[in-house]
């Protein structure tokens, strides 16, 4: 146990200092290794997990769905989901909020990422927004909590990276995000209704548009479907491995932007390059989490917790709680992807010792990585705003986000209550 | 030299990010609708997954984009942070051309043994060389970042 907790110590120590996450916990579990098993152990594993990992197949869903992902953002359907969206439920009080929220569920069905989702969709919603008259802070807040839908909703590379690293079936995590998705999309959406009716003046309706104009936009979005059908469809009826599907969803989403002329030469290649500098930052971080849960796994804390949470005599249910309840806290100061790469390997063996499933865990983990991108003072999506509109500020990004946080906590309490939720749909799949 | 680095880096891995995504197209389609596969498809994706990653690695330290946690950087002032960011690149570097060393000893190991791909004969050392001088790469771009004067700010890749 002792042992451990010193890991993560100069792991905190290490990162406070700056150093680079995946080099931090590299370093530390090296060094953890060495000193218990002897350094000549700890050299060949390092080796063995670097080799192992870069040479892995099916580690290759990674770079293919962020590739789809890019690639969908470069096509610019999502100008077409947001009109699809608008036209329908635009006219209604806080309209283009609404709109915001089932674009982004639409973008996310598409894309992995929920930084992309809010990237994107600041571009598209937020012009749009503003001339209309909407305050900032709520119409940065809807994009930024409306672009979390973007990791719950499949394709999610969180959940293919909880996958991969908790070996769990990534078509199934897939197929377990799609309820509390949309449920959750629904949440944001009652969210707004709320906001806007206290405050009518800052959410104005827009035009109602006619049967006609939202045929018309609903044929502007038959790509998007048509991507989610074929690779989403192709996985959940195990046409496709996950990765297989990624692929297809990769080339799919390149043709389209080819189509659209979206792509020139140059273009494609800063996407492809992208796209390998965000798989090369993933992986470094996958192989130094894997060295540093090597090395948690040979020393006694994940035993010890597990006999301390039996000792407690706490109910199943009220250790995943907690869990949560530490998760929630954590997120709000701690880059989420780096929370759960740290903790999973000693909360995952405790959740499945407990009896409860791998799959429903995952949910529950990007839920909290949801809250965690919205929550101030360190949340991703609100410093990707940020940065895109520089002219709203942060402070009226915060004071507008507060409600969606609430909404996304109360959303991943009904989420721990009500298992079936997430493992309805995957007790279909093979 | 930068401009060299992004270029040779960023097409490699690039048009090997290309290829498996054309590969799986292919070779998926090929199954599901004529019954025919790519043959070794599968090796020569894991294969180019290595170029992938390791040849982005630098690029990925070049443009600072690693997770690091900034939040204490309010609290120190900028010359104690130029430094702070000074012992993280060495330190970066150091670990880096550490694990260089690792796989090289490794590549020798493989060379040795002559261990090839299952399918279609290809030799791995190759591959688990080029790891170890891409990694070596990278700490030298760490050591390189020692003489910029300016404190870099992390641009966030969309990860999550």
């Amino acid at each position: 146990m002792t042992q451990a907790l010193l890991g993560f110590a100069a792991i905190f120590l290490l990162a406070s200092l700056r150093v680079p996450l995946a080099f931090a916990m590299g370093i530390v579990g090296l060094i953890g290794m060495g000193i218990m098993r002897g350094w000549h152990a700890a050299f060949a594993s390092t080796a063995q997990v670097v080799h192992e990992t870069g040479f892995a197949y099916t580690l290759s869903v990674i770079p293919l769905f962020i590739l789809m992902g890019n690639f969908v953002a470069k096509a610019g359907l999502a100008h077409e989901l947001f009109r699809a969206a608008y036209v329908f439920i635009g006219h209604l009080r806080g309209g283009l909020a609404h709109a915001t929220i089932v674009a982004c569920a639409g973008f996310g069905a598409i894309c992995g990422s929920s930084i992309a989702t809010a990237a994107t969709m600041s571009k598209v919603a937020y012009p749009s927004m503003k001339k209309l008259g909407y305050s900032d802070s709520l119409s940065t807040a809807v994009i930024a909590a409306g672009g979390t839908l973007g990791i719950m909703i499949p394709p999610s590379t969180i959940l293919v990276i909880y996958g991969i690293v908790t070996e769990t079936n990534i078509g199934k995590l897939f197929a377990a995000g799609v309820i509390p998705g949309l449920l959750t999309a629904l949440l944001l959406m009652l969210a707004v209704v709320v906001m806007t009716s206290a405050d009518p003046e800052h959410a104005p309706p827009g035009d109602k548009s006619s049967w006609p104009e939202r045929w018309a936009a609903l044929r502007g979005i038959w790509g998007v479907l048509l991507l989610v059908i074929v690779v989403l469809g192709g996985i959940y009826g195990g046409v496709f491995t996950a990765t297989e599907g990624a692929g297809i969803g990769a080339s799919g989403a390149f043709l389209f932007a080819m189509a659209r002329r979206a792509l020139g030469w140059k273009s494609l290649l800063e996407v492809l390059v992208e796209s390998a500098r965000t798989t090369a930052m993933l992986f470094t971080l996958l192989i130094a989490a894997t060295i540093f849960a090597n090395f948690v796994n040979f020393t006694s804390m994940p035993g010890d917790l597990k006999e301390w949470i039996t000792h407690l005599g706490l109910s199943p249910v009220m250790v995943v709680a907690a869990m949560m309840v530490i998760y929630v806290v954590l997120g709000t100061v701690m880059e989420e992807l780096t929370m759960v790469l740290l903790t999973l390997p000693l909360f995952f063996p405790i959740v499945t010792s407990l009896g409860f499933d791998p799959v429903w865990f995952g949910v529950l983990i990007v839920m909290v990585i949801q809250i965690g991108l919205i929550s101030p003072p360190v949340g991703m999506n609100l410093f990707v705003l940020n940065a895109l509109l520089p002219k709203v500020g942060l402070g009226r990004i915060f004071k507008g986000v507060w409600p969606f946080v609430v909404v996304q906590i109360v959303m991943l309490a009904i989420l721990v209550a009500f298992p079936m939720l997430s493992l309805w749909l995957p007790s279909f799949m093979r | 030299m930068n401009r060299l680095l992004e270029w040779v880096c960023g097409t490699l891995s690039g048009v090997a990010l290309f290829c498996i995504m054309a590969l799986t197209f292919f070779d998926v389609g090929g199954r599901k609708l004529v019954s025919t596969s790519i043959p070794g498809s599968l090796e020569l994706t894991e294969l180019l997954m290595v170029v992938v990653i390791f040849a982005a690695l630098p690029l990925v330290s070049l443009r600072g984009e690693h997770v690091v946690f900034n939040s204490m950087d309010s609290y120190l002032a900028p010359d104690l942070q130029r430094l702070q960011r000074g012992v993280v690149h060495v330190l970066s570097a150091l670990l880096l051309i550490g694990l260089a060393y690792l796989m090289w000893q490794t590549a020798g190991e493989f060379a040795q043994s002559g261990e090839t791909t299952a399918q279609l004969k290809f030799t791995k050392a190759p591959f688990i060389y080029g790891m170890s001088v891409l990694c070596a790469l990278t700490g030298c771009v760490h050591l390189g970042q020692l003489a910029k004067p300016t404190v870099q700010e992390p641009v966030e890749a969309a990860a999550l």
